[in-house]
């Protein structure tokens, strides 16, 4: 069936060499290929290199470069990353050679496992100090492909990517900003395929035929109804590793990007269309009512806050005022102690604070949970300017760093006064405070949508919390972001 | 798509196979490549610093002093000091030292940036042999973001008589 004109316009998968390359068959697997060898290069130079962070592959390119790369490509094109993510490599691996396994846990089927590992992967950010060691960081680099190896042998669906993988979460949450989506182009289509190869694939180990009978426009605006073969056999691709049904799908979220939906549906009937950026943050209901997954995404906004209070001297202080008042030296204990209040029982607090006043101010009944999940996702945007802020600076400083650490590792000599010279200052602090102004008002103004839309009249006291409580952590950020940071290991360990 | 017959399916998955063990024994190969540089107490070398601030952002007067086994000071090599932070990607403050009237070598160094730093002195000997020791350092302060006018850009001016 032709595409309709809107989509034809806005459906990536039609450009010339681009669209081709993305719907190739192997097209992804030549994106992770390279990316599987570069995280090999990390890895050998993370055990065999200098342990000095600035000159080591292992930390330069995944604490530097690909942090400040993700946040551009999420902002500007999609979720790349999950694309052509290496570990789907030992991922596809698994597979293969695992028998049918059973399904992930029904009661880790939510975001509470992913909230748990971003906490536990930033934790040790800051314990073990990874961004100084490129040894600890090629260790993680190999707990991930053990982990997603593991998870997918075990599992039918591919729970590492859904549930666990903390850079995954990550991407999830903020490709809801990006300018492209998965969409199917007819949805009358999908209704009548009788497959679902989208997301049970087209793979068997024999060749099955059927027919599948679809509906067709006719030329003259008129349906009707065409018979069409399909098949599935060896050469099929796997449905979607998520488990996401297309027809179904309002959000990027948990959508990594693979395009199997679209190498495998038989009738050509899924887009990857362009859109405008953070659309789906507007949309009613966008996720389900769970509290897991309103959580999840404030929980985040909070962890770029405190990710970045990390980087400035009043952590330091606040530690030694801690270590004081408790008698603890322990740094595992006391930075335990800051991020569970600040990542943890701050936004959870703050945030059924906000639901609460909301339900006084308006004198409406909703329970907290919908009106959580109603403003959760209005933290999106002020979420993605935080770490924007954060890891711009850090890519920045030192955009080029990763030329002579190349040379280094070639064995030739590198040329660090040609390649470290810093963007300036002020441009940095620039594009830092258009991360977070831009990323505040477009908060407010989902924020204030959903009061609206919630509340009718009230709308606006409605809003009224929360927009106190996005005002609260921008100021945050604001003065975290204008405070001289600080690049240094725990103040307890001397 | 047309299904490609088995047989050329195993080849190409061998092939794809060989490519990857291909590549892994490149790399492995390329981790050889890097320059290594002797520490300087394997060389019976006693490398000391003496920074005229070494607590805070700012400018530095440093002194280096080398001796050899027998406490004797080596005046006839090229020495290069590199200042690195311990997070990865900011930028490195890198000085050459020239020896002055005392015997010891003297350097502008400009510590950017508050935070823990790792300094590195790099001794190139008349042999032509490279000895390399660290030191560690931790900085108050905040930072200094301007590096137009750091030492780095400019290594030809910095050393001092």
């Amino acid at each position: 069936m032709a595409q309709p004109k809107s989509f034809r316009a806005r459906n990536i998968l039609t450009l010339p060499l681009l669209g081709a390359f993305l719907r190739w068959r192997w097209g992804r697997a030549v994106l992770q290929s390279i990316f599987f060898l570069l995280a090999l290069l990390l890895i050998i130079d993370g055990f065999t290199g200098p342990q000095l962070a600035p000159r080591n592959l292992a930390t330069v390119a995944p604490w530097v470069h690909y942090r400040g790369l993700i946040v551009l490509v999420l902002l500007l094109m999609g979720n790349l990353f999950c694309m052509a993510c290496p570990f789907h490599l030992s991922r596809s691996l698994a597979k293969r050679l695992s028998k049918r396994g059973r399904r992930f846990p029904r009661h880790l089927r939510n975001k509470w496992l992913s909230i748990a590992a971003l906490f536990t992967i930033f934790f040790l950010y800051e314990w073990l100090d990874l961004w100084a060691s490129p040894l600890l960081t090629a260790w993680v680099i190999i707990a991930y492909i053990a982990a997603s190896f593991v998870l997918d042998a075990i599992f039918t669906e591919s729970p590492f990517c859904k549930y666990v993988c903390p850079l995954g979460a990550f991407n999830f949450a903020y490709s809801t900003l990006s300018p492209t989506q998965i969409q199917v182009m007819n949805p009358q289509i999908c209704a009548h395929c009788q497959g679902k190869e989208c997301v049970n694939g087209s793979w068997s180990p024999q060749r099955l035929v059927r027919t599948d009978t679809i509906p067709v426009q006719t030329p003259d605006g008129g349906l009707t109804y065409e018979a069409r073969q399909v098949e599935q056999g060896p050469q099929g691709v796997l449905g979607c590793p998520t488990t996401l049904y297309p027809p179904q799908l309002r959000s990027n979220m948990d959508c990594i990007l693979c395009l199997d939906c679209v190498r495998a549906c038989p009738h050509q009937n899924i887009a990857l269309i362009a859109r405008p950026p953070a659309s789906e943050l507007f949309r009613p209901h966008l996720w389900l009512k769970r509290w897991d997954m309103a959580l999840f995404v404030i929980i985040l906004s909070f962890m770029g806050l405190m990710n970045a209070f990390g980087m400035v001297p009043p952590v330091y202080a606040l530690q030694e005022q801690l270590a004081q008042t408790f008698a603890i030296r322990s740094e595992f204990i006391l930075l335990a102690l800051i991020f569970l209040a600040g990542n943890i029982v701050l936004p959870i607090s703050l945030t059924l604070s906000a639901a609460y006043l909301t339900r006084i101010f308006t004198r409406q009944k909703h329970p907290l949970r919908h009106i959580v999940a109603a403003f959760a996702p209005a933290f999106v945007p002020l979420g993605f300017g935080i770490w924007f802020a954060h890891y711009a600076f850090h890519f920045l400083i030192t955009p080029l760093s990763i030329v002579p650490v190349l040379q280094e590792f070639l064995g030739q000599s590198g040329e660090w006064a040609r390649f470290s010279t810093p963007v300036n200052a002020d441009i940095i602090s620039f594009i830092q405070a258009l991360a977070l102004l831009g990323g505040f008002a477009l908060s407010l103004l989902i924020a204030q949508q959903t009061a609206l839309r919630l509340f009718k009249r009230q709308g606006m006291l409605g809003f009224l919390p929360w927009a106190l409580l996005l005002l609260v952590m921008m100021g945050f950020a604001f003065a975290i972001f204008t405070m001289p940071m600080e690049m240094r290991g725990s103040a307890l360990m001397g | 798509m047309r299904p490609l017959p088995n047989q050329q399916q195993k080849a190409i998955n061998e092939m794809k196979l060989r490519l990857y063990f291909g590549f892994i024994l490149l790399f492995t190969l390329l981790v050889g490549c890097r320059q290594q540089a002797t520490p300087a107490a394997d060389q019976n070398l006693d490398v000391q610093l003496e920074f005229s601030n070494s607590d805070a952002v700012g400018e530095s007067n440093l002194a280096i002093t080398i001796t050899d086994a027998q406490g004797q000071s080596i005046t006839d090599a090229q020495v290069e000091v590199r200042g690195d932070m311990t997070h990865a990607g900011m930028t490195p403050v890198i000085v050459t030292a020239q020896i002055g009237d005392d015997g010891r070598y003297h350097a502008a160094f400009e510590w950017t940036m508050g935070g823990d730093w790792i300094v590195t002195v790099s001794v190139r000997l008349a042999d032509g042999s490279l000895v390399e020791q660290t030191f560690d350092y931790s900085i108050a302060g905040a930072m200094n973001m301007d590096m137009s006018d750091s030492p780095m850009t400019t290594p030809e001016a910095t050393a001092e008589e």
